[in-house]
């Protein structure tokens, strides 16, 4: 018996150091199966690029003109409304920790790496580009602190000056293009933009270089003449083939379809009847009549009325095209009849997402000219951005979006670049660009905040933010105000007041 | 012993914001508007039919007649164990037992769904099984007046989880829920273990029955932690002594009784993974896409994980008093504690420009002490009728005390829309709720924009407590003869909530609050940040916008939380057993229960109970339902 006993009191003795030591496959346990503990470049460069095409403030449709809703909530980008300005924020919270943070990880693994420098020259101008996207809308917003959470422990980034982040992003863009080398790797058909083509990559960071450049007409004019002109004699984009843009598919994962096409379905108008619209959709009434008053052959393109409330039965007619004013505060008894996005185009879920337009980069060049910072001519200039303009819907709807030849020379020859004084032609090249740039709402509030055209009349609906007046950015998400109370109060301190009014650095 | 459950449900109900949440509609129609006439929620097609213009805010008519929700739990408990005396009053004792259930889940948001057209699929299949291998010692032995017991264990828990979550948007073929006719669907595998080893031991003393000291020591091991942090070692000691038994008493005092404990816990970390960072794939119909894994399951966000997480330790010090007094006919039980919190693992929410959405931190020093009371009595006892009575009082006063260098605050729970938080901040209390007020000057004057024409929102300041730090209850037994009757009460004071159905109900300008200015506008005076004097007509037509606005102020949706209410009636008759001996019955009982009968004392226009979730959401109500009013007949019998 008493062996046994100390056999026992050895048994449970050996079970308790067998047990301890059984911390040994503790390290295993507590790893995912369903994780790796390093990242692949490629499948996260991917990632980034799609989520800074898709990162976009829809409002901003609502802002410049082209669409609205009866509805307060869906309306607030076109009536302002004080009560729903922080929706405004969406754009802020989301592009840190998608686009931006992986972009940082990409660049974090191929920075060491001599012969990955063109990966690495393409993460960097994607960056910029999804920053550049970032400050034009809020301002100063974090950038050198920004995304080192995990690599620094840096919860709490502070806000830099909108100044130092234009700054830094040119010459980002500047080092980035030159880096650019043919012979070595690239992340190829990982590279939804360019597939890998160093040469485009180049065309497309000097195309940056010139919006970011002529940003800073307003502030500081000599620094943009000078990135506009290095712009200019590196190359920008000039042809159809080298416009910078993602493609997507029909169906699958939300991910790979054309994020535009399918906020606007599945917020508004996947019904496709014209009438019960959930979000009370339509295309403004101003944008509308401003097409039809310069007989646009884009107007069928782009809009559409629906015949007797049938699902799918469009008509593109030119004079059945109506507006919704941005005014109304319940649905009018006309709702029905008004116009709203083509789902053959607009709507298109495996159309392709532009991000950089040959014609974009025709206005921008126009106005370089019209600077005398260049001798290009800019009658000439304007034509080939209007004709490029025309052509791109081809290129979001092959088979729906394509004018003929005919008819792009007709509207080309109808708008030519009037001579008159240097306001007259910016007003004309950016009215223009306006009516061009669609959706590319974004950009298109840029180039109104810069240059103070189209000629818009804000929005005097009751109860807005602004006292009538036009937004000149939006707002910081107030979840940074108990988060990051210390960087986020700086920069109000030194911006301004978190409101639509104040004014980012290169509107001032 | 093996016990096997299973629990089906369907049609949960949701609370939470507008989307699929029934109760949306009746609280926020109309005054003017019977919500039946919503019904029955859909049209000839068995699409959702329109009653406002806020898509998102379902037809509660459409989610109870076409919304789908079922759920079942297949749950097996089985336990075996295996004792040996090895010697006089030395045991060696083993046990293995398990704790499984498969769970299968499917929400349907169906064809027709305003918010979502085409339908939505979300479902999961799960089996989770927690495992504990136990081995145990124990000794006892008295000599003469000294009772003696000694144990010694080890125990290994393992926990696991697999499962497949599935979601998708789109049903191809209309109203035809399944998986698989889906247009974009994804599975989603997860899969989770965690182990806890332990060693433990404890030794009881007793001395003659009056004296008692009971001295543990235990010893765990976390998968979850880090490997260089993941072992903690926490005693306790716990000691009681019956005074009345040796030093004399007055006739009246029949029991006084002194006990005292110091004791300390070890936790780990709740979720595994929380330790190094990962890599995940993200579901793609084109190039594989990946992104920095989750570390909250399910939530998509990218978290960061610590390398050095290490266990959380609470250390409880306690005394108390229990005395009973007048023939044991009154008692009393005084308890006072302090209990500290260290080194808290709590998944913060971060700033999103940390590229982040939360850390897992071990977040400082959390205090809470208190005292609790207890005072039960029986007041009338003859041989017909009894009257017995109890009132219990608890305060607990917390405090954060210090959280991780260089961070004052954290994030543990927001409004949608980030209309209020609940935050811990060093030097107030834990859960606190924070939020704006609006800007006054120093002569109480509102602050307006001049620009915008509303008020100016202050800074985020404290608001108050979102857990009540004083609560009672209050228990009273009658029994008269065969006829018994209990009554109980009770109540929590001292905290607020916010209530984010509130701001709906003035966006949608259900309140009274909401009426001034309705018939000529609604004139506003104060000061502009300049200091100068401003005033403003809101026109009839502005109205709307100027009360939804109000959302941006925090503390007009903020109210006292505390109530008292008739929480429990039972009424009970003792069923004259000796009657029907022959079914060998030695009682029967039968009672009529009716349970959240009254509130008595409220400050709020909701059942400040309502609140959406128990966890860090307690101080924040939405759209909810009160505590359901239940009647119930309980029969109980014994052989």
């Amino acid at each position: 018996m008493h062996r046994f006993f100390l056999k026992c009191v050895l048994l449970v003795g050996v079970g308790v150091l067998t047990l301890t030591a059984c911390t040994k496959d503790f390290e295993e346990i507590n790893t995912n199966p369903n994780a790796v503990g390093t990242i692949t470049p490629e499948y996260v460069f991917t990632k980034a690029q799609y989520d800074g095409v898709a990162n976009m403030l829809y409002l901003l449709l609502g802002t410049m003109q082209y669409t609205t809703s009866f509805n307060d909530v869906a309306g607030f980008g076109s009536k302002y409304i004080a009560s729903q300005v922080n929706s405004s924020s969406a754009a802020f919270s989301t592009a840190y920790p998608n686009a931006l943070n992986e972009i940082n990880l990409v660049i974090n693994a191929v920075k060491d790496d001599p012969a990955k420098v063109n990966m690495l020259a393409a993460a960097r101008i994607w960056r910029v580009y999804c920053y550049s996207r970032l400050t034009d809308v809020y301002g100063d917003v974090p950038y050198f602190q920004a995304n080192q959470g995990y690599t620094g422990a840096q919860y709490t980034p502070a806000y830099d000056p909108q100044k130092d982040i234009y700054a830094d992003m040119l010459k980002e863009l500047d080092e980035a293009a030159t880096s650019l080398d043919p012979a070595k790797p690239t992340f190829g058909a990982a590279d939804l933009l360019y597939n890998g083509n160093t040469a485009q990559w180049k065309k497309f960071a000097y195309s940056l270089m010139l919006r970011l450049g002529m940003r800073l007409t307003k502030v500081d004019v000599a620094a943009a003449q000078t990135w506009a002109t290095k712009a200019l004699a590196g190359g920008v984009i000039t042809e159809d083939i080298d416009i910078a843009k993602v493609n997507y598919l029909a169906s699958g994962q939300i991910i790979n379809q054309n994020p535009l096409a399918y906020n606007l379905l599945i917020s508004d108008y996947i019904a496709a009847n014209g009438n019960t619209n959930q979000e009370g959709g339509k295309y403004q009434k101003v944008f509308i009549d401003y097409l039809k008053q310069t007989r646009d052959p884009r107007l069928g393109i782009i809009s559409v009325v629906y015949t007797g409330g049938t699902p799918n039965q469009t008509d593109t007619a030119f004079a059945k095209q109506q507006g919704m004013p941005a005014n109304l505060s319940a649905k009018p008894a006309n709702f029905a009849q008004l116009s709203e996005p083509n789902p053959k185009t607009v709507l298109l879920l495996n159309s392709p997402r532009l991000v950089f337009t040959a014609a974009e980069s025709y206005f921008l060049q126009t106005e370089a000219a019209l600077r005398g910072w260049s001798s290009g001519a800019a009658p000439t200039l304007y034509s080939n951005g209007v004709r490029a303009a025309l052509r791109q819907w081809a290129i979001i709807s092959p088979t729906d979006g394509a004018l003929s030849a005919q008819r792009i020379t007709a509207y080309v020859n109808n708008n030519q670049l009037v001579a008159g004084s240097f306001e007259e032609q910016m007003q004309q090249v950016y009215t223009q660009f306006w009516v061009s740039i669609f959706p590319d709402a974004q950009e298109a509030f840029a180039t109104y905040r810069r240059t103070g055209y189209p000629a818009l009349t804000p929005n005097n609906y009751p109860g807005n933010a602004t006292g009538g007046q036009f937004p000149r950015r939006f707002l910081y998400p107030v979840s940074e105000q108990n988060l990051n109370t210390a960087a986020y109060n700086a920069a109000i301190a030194r911006q301004g007041p978190n409101t639509l009014l104040t004014r980012v650095y290169w509107d001032k | 012993m093996a016990q096997y459950n299973i629990e089906t449900a369907n049609k949960r109900p949701s609370a939470g914001d507008a989307l699929a949440n029934p109760n949306w509609s009746p609280y926020m129609i109309a005054n003017s508007a019977d919500v039946r006439w919503l019904k029955p929620g859909y049209d000839a097609n068995g699409y959702e039919t329109v009653w406002n213009d806020a898509s998102v805010a379902t037809n509660g008519y459409f989610v109870v007649n076409k919304f789908q929700q079922d759920d079942r739990k297949n749950r097996f408990i089985g336990q075996a164990s295996l004792s040996y005396e090895l010697a006089k009053n030395l045991v060696l004792k083993g046990t293995v037992s398990q704790d499984h259930y498969d769970y299968n889940y499917r929400n349907i948001t169906p064809t027709g769904t305003l918010y979502a057209l085409t339908g939505q699929y979300a479902g999961i299949k799960s089996d989770v099984s927690e495992t504990n291998a136990l081995a145990t010692l124990t000794y006892n032995k008295q000599i003469k007046e000294v009772g003696l017991s000694f144990l010694a264990g080890t125990n290994k828990r393992r926990s696991s989880l697999n499962e497949l979550d599935q979601a998708g948007t789109g049903f191809t073929i209309p109203f035809f829920y399944s998986y698989n006719n889906l247009a974009s669907g994804t599975t989603l595998a997860l899969a989770q273990r965690q182990d806890v080893n332990s060693i433990f031991g404890s030794a009881d003393f007793n001395y003659k029955s009056l004296f008692f000291l009971t001295v543990t020591g235990r010893n765990d091991w976390y998968s979850t932690l880090s490997p260089s942090n993941n072992s903690k070692f926490y005693p306790s000691i716990n000691g009681s002594f019956i005074v009345s038994d040796v030093v004399d008493m007055p006739r009246a005092v029949n029991l006084v009784k002194l006990r005292g404990a110091y004791a300390q816990v070890g936790q780990g970390a709740p979720e595994p993974y929380a330790v190094n960072l990962t890599y995940s794939n993200v579901p793609s119909s084109g190039r594989p896409l990946q992104n920095v894994s989750s570390n909250v399951p399910g939530s998509g966000l990218a978290g960061i994980t610590n390398a050095n997480l290490g266990p959380v330790l609470s250390t409880t010090t306690e005394g108390g008093l229990e005395a009973q007094l007048l023939d044991n006919r009154l008692s009393l039980d005084l308890t006072y504690y302090n209990r500290l919190t260290d080194n808290d693992i709590v998944n913060t929410t971060i700033s999103p420009t940390s590229g982040y959405n939360s850390v897992y931190l071990n977040a400082g020093k959390v205090r809470n002490r208190g005292i609790e009371a207890l005072v039960s009595g029986t007041p009338i006892r003859t041989a017909n009728f009894s009257w017995n009575t109890s009132y219990n009082l608890a305060y607990n006063d917390n405090k954060v005390l210090q959280l991780v260098e260089g961070i004052n605050s954290i994030n543990l729970a927001s409004t949608v829309g980030n209309w209020a938080y609940i935050n811990n901040t060093v030097g107030q209390s834990a859960f606190e709720i924070v939020g704006t007020r609006i800007q006054k000057d120093e002569n109480g004057n509102t602050v307006f924009d001049a620009a915008s024409g509303y008020p100016v929102a202050t800074a985020l300041q404290p608001l108050g407590k979102s857990v009540a730090p004083l609560t009672m209850g209050f228990s009273n037994d009658f029994r008269y003869k065969r006829l018994s009757l209990n009554v109980l009460l009770d109540g929590k004071f001292g905290n607020k909530v916010f209530s984010i159905s509130e701001v709906y109900e003035t966006r949608l300008g259900l309140l009274k609050s909401t009426l001034p200015g309705r018939e000529n506008g609604l004139q506003l005076t104060g000061v502009t940040s300049t200091g100068d004097a401003y005033s403003r007509l809101v026109p009839v037509s502005g109205l709307r916008a100027y009360y939804d606005n109000y959302k941006n102020y925090s503390e007009l949706f903020l109210h006292d939380g505390g109530f008292i209410k008739l929480r429990q009636v039972i009424l009970a008759y003792n069923l004259p057993a000796f009657q029907i001996s022959s079914f060998k019955l030695q009682s029967a009982t039968i009672a009529f229960v009716a349970r959240n009968l009254l509130i008595l004392m409220k400050h709020t226009n909701f059942d400040p109970e309502q609140s959406f979730s128990n966890s860090n959401y307690q101080g924040l109500e939405s759209i909810g339902l009160p505590r359901t009013r239940s009647y119930g007949l309980n029969l109980s019998v014994k052989f």
